[in-house]
């Protein structure tokens, strides 16, 4: 479901949550509530904009990681468990390792779209990059210049967050190029001695 | 299985005193109303090597799966050890093993899978170490000692700090039977261990296989090389239908086939030399 709403109506949705519901309350069901507040106080600009976020981002990951246990052979299943690994031990030893080669690369995007994702939160007031700079322009007129800085900053940080997402894949991937790295090899040689 | 439905000990071996590392008594395995297993019994006696032929979908890749218990059967029961497999005594009943208790028993038993499954995020070496250091919770120096005579026994030291992938897959089978030794089991089940191989690269697998039969562990081993059964095994077994339909030493089995069956099996299978599906 959370899939199917654009991001920015639901970002929206949880800022206006007050007017649906006007106090939330923690207690137990039908029961006496132990704790409650009003709404308006609780959602303020930054939870509805984690709320809003991560609900989105949480059924995409949910996706990916799901579609990447799947793709593991059914024989490494076996294997584990034939060796007599605890199904504990197959999933976090043998299968998940195995799933973050096919996990990481989707994560490294849904990972930066968060990042860009943060720019809708702007429209609920909340300061972001992308506020910060429309408060700067709406007061020093200077639109293009300051909204190219915006772009920069952008531009710096889906580098860094591109470059990380690199350096995971690589050591996933290991075992999956066929040369070998010569450095490992120099390891094990001193391991065997 | 009328009297001793209860009991988690062989009561075949405690009548005769004779305990064989492995007894199946009638099992039965159904997928989807087909009796993929048909009441099957099979005894293997310590060092000895069983090697089990039949025509493909004859039920011999169940056969060792259930042994694994990577399958539940249906009916019947398998004893390891005179030890009852998949089941433990539970107030005054059985009751099926835990994912642990089952995690436990298969500790003891080896397999050595027709498509290897090595684990490709590991080097040979490290195949070769994770369930001794992991599942027995032996030292990692011992276990890679260890591990380093095995590779050493199926000729491929040198290939220690090589991943699956930069193996050929006559290499990798190897690498998958000396994991499999590693852990020390009581009896090592081989599935077409060469079938998913290029024909030049059968041989030293097998050639493997045979240094086992020799060094006198005890083993099944469900293969389409007749020639090479023949000269390894101990008892042959003959599948088909779900059914062992004739069993005997491999100078009989071959020479003297008494089924119709198997006779027609052999004729197909040896006249065309190496066969497989
Ligand atoms: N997981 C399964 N689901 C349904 N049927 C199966 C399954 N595994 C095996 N079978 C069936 O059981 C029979 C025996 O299969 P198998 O043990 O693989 O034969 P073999 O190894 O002798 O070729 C076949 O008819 C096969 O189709
Ligand atoms: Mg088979």
């Amino acid at each position: 479901m959370f899939r199917g709403i654009p991001p920015l109506v639901q970002l929206i949705f949880w800022f206006n949550l007050a007017y649906l519901l006007p106090r939330i309350s923690i207690g137990i069901p039908f029961g006496p509530a132990l704790v409650s507040w009003d709404a308006n106080e609780v959602i303020t600009p930054f939870t509805a904009a984690v709320i809003g976020l991560s609900l989105v981002e949480s059924a995409y990951m949910a996706e990916i990681i799901r579609a990447g246990v799947l793709g593991v052979d059914l024989g490494q299943h076996e294997a584990a468990r034939a060796m007599g690994f605890t199904p504990v031990q197959t999933f976090f030893r043998i299968v998940l390792p195995q799933a973050m080669r096919t996990i990481i690369p989707p994560s490294g995007s849904q990972f930066i779209s968060v990042l860009k994702g943060t720019a809708l939160v702007s429209v609920i007031a909340m300061s972001d990059l992308l506020h910060a700079v429309q408060v700067i322009y709406n007061r020093t007129y200077q639109i293009v210049p300051l909204l190219l800085v915006a772009c920069i900053w952008y531009l710096v940080l889906v580098t860094l967050l591109t470059a990380g997402q690199r350096r995971l894949e690589q050591r996933f991937a290991r075992g999956h190029e066929r040369h070998v790295v010569p450095g490992r090899v120099a390891l094990g040689e001193e391991a065997a001695r | 299985m009328t009297g001793d439905v209860l009991a988690t000990r062989d009561p075949a071996a405690a009548a005769t005193g004779q305990v064989p590392v492995l007894r199946l008594h009638d099992v039965r395995k159904v997928f989807a109303g087909h009796a993929a297993l048909d009441g099957v019994g099979l005894e293997v006696a310590e060092g000895e090597v069983v090697v089990v032929v039949g025509p493909s979908g004859s039920g011999k890749s169940t056969l060792v799966r259930c042994v694994h218990q990577l399958e539940h059967i249906d009916a019947g029961a398998m004893y390891l050890d005179g030890e009852l497999l998949g089941h433990e005594r539970h107030r005054g009943g059985l009751r099926p093993l835990s994912p642990r208790g089952a995690a436990a028993q298969r500790r003891r038993i080896g397999m050595v899978f027709q498509q290897f499954h090595l684990f490709p995020h590991f080097t040979a070496l490290r195949n070769v170490t994770e369930a001794p250091v992991r599942v027995h919770g032996r030292r990692p120096a011992d276990a890679e000692a260890e591990a380093l005579e095995l590779l050493d026994r199926v000729g491929l030291r040198d290939r220690a700090h090589h991943y699956p992938r930069q193996l050929s897959g006559g290499q990798q089978q190897r690498v998958a039977i000396a994991r499999a030794l590693a852990t020390r089991p009581r009896v090592l089940l081989f599935d077409e261990p060469t079938s998913a191989l290029d024909p030049e690269l059968v041989d030293e697998v097998l050639a493997v296989v045979r240094g086992l039969a020799g060094d006198g562990l005890t083993m099944v081993v469900v293969t389409h090389e007749m020639a090479f059964a023949r000269e390894v095994a101990d008892r042959c077994v003959f599948m088909d239908a779900g059914r062992v339909v004739e069993t005997g030493p491999p100078e009989e089995f071959f020479g003297r086939p008494r089924s119709e069956r198997l006779q027609a099996f052999l004729s197909r299978h040896t006249a065309s030399g190496r066969s497989d599906s």
